[in-house]
């Protein structure tokens, strides 16, 4: 339902808008805002589970039931397991923070705005230098694994990285076009 | 920047006010207050000639060259 109202914008010519208002931008925004905001509940109801005894140990592993679905989550009742599940939500929702900040800034008339440079240049940060970070902490001083374990995380880590660092220096140049351009009278 | 917008002058010798300008040639006051700070970066073809046009001059009256 959304998709077709999303294909019969733009005066009833079936194309999607990609960018401003009622768009695919926007319809993002909202989708990783939303999971965004599900991912820290989720993260807080962890710690308030933990914190309050609001849990079952069985055969060494941990069980919380989770409110509302029927459904619970299970795993070694271990320090290290339970600050790796942590960490990678900490990391998803600050991920999914800035995903749904550079569709927000999408959302603008001008889409070569400086917000989407500044977020762009976090979503590098997060994935060349705070991923790969967290990645060797887990596999080394945390779970003490002896060999890297999914390699495929890191490399996907590494690409999704050099992407948004390709993605904010072509922005940069779209901005001073931009800016040249406003200012061509 | 070196090159200087001298339209202040062409103006004040016209007795034209920017505003009466700016109506002239179809362009926002707020764009020609860009224009005559010399924060523009470029001026169009068709508004420099709509310029010379409104004050009856030359784009030289209006532009210079300043060797920093």
């Amino acid at each position: 339902m959304i998709i077709t109202y999303l294909l019969s914008l733009n005066d009833n010519i079936y194309i999607m808008k990609i960018f401003g208002t009622k768009s695919l931008s926007s319809l993002s925004y909202y989708i990783f805002k939303s999971t965004s905001i599900v991912l820290i509940a989720f993260l807080t109801y962890l710690g308030y589970a933990f914190i309050t005894n609001r849990y079952t140990i069985k055969d060494g592993r941990f069980d919380i039931k989770i409110p509302l679905v029927e459904s619970s989550i299970q795993a070694d009742y271990q320090f290290g397991i339970i600050l790796t599940i942590t960490l990678i939500l900490i990391f998803g929702i600050l991920l999914l923070h800035l995903l749904s900040n550079i569709f927000k800034a999408l959302k603008d008339k001008v889409i070569f705005n400086k917000s989407i440079i500044r977020n762009l240049q976090r979503l590098t940060i997060l994935n060349l230098i705070i991923g790969p970070v967290i990645y060797v902490l887990i596999q080394y001083p945390i779970m003490h694994h002896n060999k890297l374990g999914n390699i495929h995380n890191l490399i996907l880590l590494v690409i999704f990285g050099m992407i948004s660092l390709f993605l904010t220096n072509v922005f940069k140049k779209g901005y001073t076009v931009q800016s040249e351009n406003d200012l061509t009278i | 920047m070196s090159i200087v917008v001298n339209l202040n002058t062409v103006l004040a010798e016209r007795n034209l006010r920017s505003k009466e300008l700016a109506e002239m040639i179809g362009i926002t006051e707020a764009n020609l207050s860009i224009l005559k700070s010399g924060k523009a970066k470029a001026i169009r073809f068709s508004t420099l000639e709509a310029i010379c046009k409104a004050l009856d001059c030359q784009p030289a009256d209006i532009l210079a060259y300043k060797k920093e």
